[in-house]
């Protein structure tokens, strides 16, 4: 198992990717839900359509609608300024039930599963509610194919040296483990291709989780296990409780 | 008999389209959601021609094509390729075998029925 992680002052030494080419990479990888949406939508309006059918191509395209919007906010968000960033306590597993009750139907209409590790009592963190729960998404979202019933993308919290982590862990194909600073070169090379092991993997909402998290003050990073990856964020623990 | 077809695509609910859509034509299809799948359904089912998606799983689309360009049987194996025309074009892909390229971005569900008939003539 490895470990690695990125974090504000490493993001800033390696350089932003230039606008322009996150512009292309944006367009290429929303084609791709776009192109889905188009033919479900032939197929929803074309002839010998059962009743069934035509609820479950509706239900596709809300669904895929829905994973498109989850990029396009995680975008519009990664371009906040530290300075307009309200940071407050969070409870931690209070935002991983929300975000395993968001994906759940998603995940169940590819038959796949989402759970989060079940956890008592954990310190709350310093962040911002709406980031964190797109990166998350995010980091959901990229996990979708790499589950089943048996082994679903787990979600876990865990505490270690004044930072909460939390995880995603699925189950499939390896990524590098310098995957953000390899994302970033690519794209300000205007190679937007796709990670050639994880091709549903956003590119782009990679590395709009990593400038999140920078904007929270966190970071975030991959654990590579023999049969998977986790992808986390790490957060600093609130203090508020000290003040007590 | 009806001509085995197989649909190489990574999303599987686009892969299901595909396959609905030629089975509903008198096709017979097999869907592979990545390159190590399919070399294995070629092995053990050699199909009339194959559709697949430039962004697959595992080996990268052009790694398969080269795979399948290697041997005498897979290398005669017309191939339809379903992509962004802003990304790739025919002329780049006919080296490898890419008999026809269909415009994901625009395409219709009679224009792959169309594309994939033209190469089984």
């Amino acid at each position: 198992m490895s470990t690695a992680s990125f974090g504000y002052e490493q993001g800033k030494r390696e350089g932003s990717a230039n606008d322009a080419s996150l512009i292309v990479a944006t367009a290429h990888e929303l084609s791709s839900p776009l192109v889905l949406l188009r033919q479900l939508g032939l197929a929803l309006v074309s002839e010998n359509v059962s009743e069934d059918e035509r609820k479950l191509l509706s239900e596709r395209l809300v669904l895929t609608s829905e994973r498109a919007l989850r990029m396009a906010v995680s975008l519009s968000m990664a371009s906040l300024s530290q300075q307009k960033l309200e940071l407050e306590p969070i409870n931690p597993i209070s935002i991983c039930q929300d975000v395993t009750h968001q994906l759940t139907p998603l995940f169940a209409a590819h038959g796949q599963r989402i759970a989060l590790q079940p956890r008592s009592r954990v310190p709350l963190l310093v962040g911002n509610r709406d980031l964190l729960k797109q990166i998350l998404l995010s980091f959901g979202d990229n996990a979708l194919y790499y589950s089943s019933q048996t082994y679903p993308v787990r979600m876990s919290v865990t505490s270690h040296s004044g930072k909460i982590r939390i995880g995603i862990r699925d189950y499939g194909p390896a990524v590098p483990a310098n995957i953000w600073q390899q994302l970033e070169a690519r794209i300000s090379r205007h190679a937007v291709m796709p990670l050639a092991s994880r091709p549903h993997a956003s590119v782009v909402g990679l590395i709009a989780a990593k400038r999140l998290a920078e904007l929270m003050g966190g970071a975030i990073g991959i654990t590579r296990h023999r049969d998977g990856t986790t992808f986390f964020i790490d957060l600093r623990v609130s203090g508020q409780m000290s003040l007590l | 008999m009806s001509r085995s077809i197989l649909v190489i695509e990574s999303e599987p609910w686009l892969a299901e389209h595909y396959q609905r859509t030629l089975e509903r034509r008198g096709f017979a299809v097999k869907c592979a959601s990545n390159a190590y799948s399919a070399i294995d359904s070629i092995d053990s089912d050699l199909p009339d021609a194959v559709v697949m998606n430039v962004d697959i799983s595992g080996a990268s689309s052009i790694a398969l094509l080269h795979e399948l360009q290697a041997y005498t049987d897979t290398g005669m194996l017309p191939v339809i390729v379903c992509g962004r025309a802003s990304d790739v074009t025919l002329d780049e892909l006919q080296p490898y075998g890419v008999k026809r390229l269909v415009d994901s971005t625009t395409m219709r569900p009679d224009d792959l029925v169309a594309a994939v008939r033209s190469v089984l003539l």
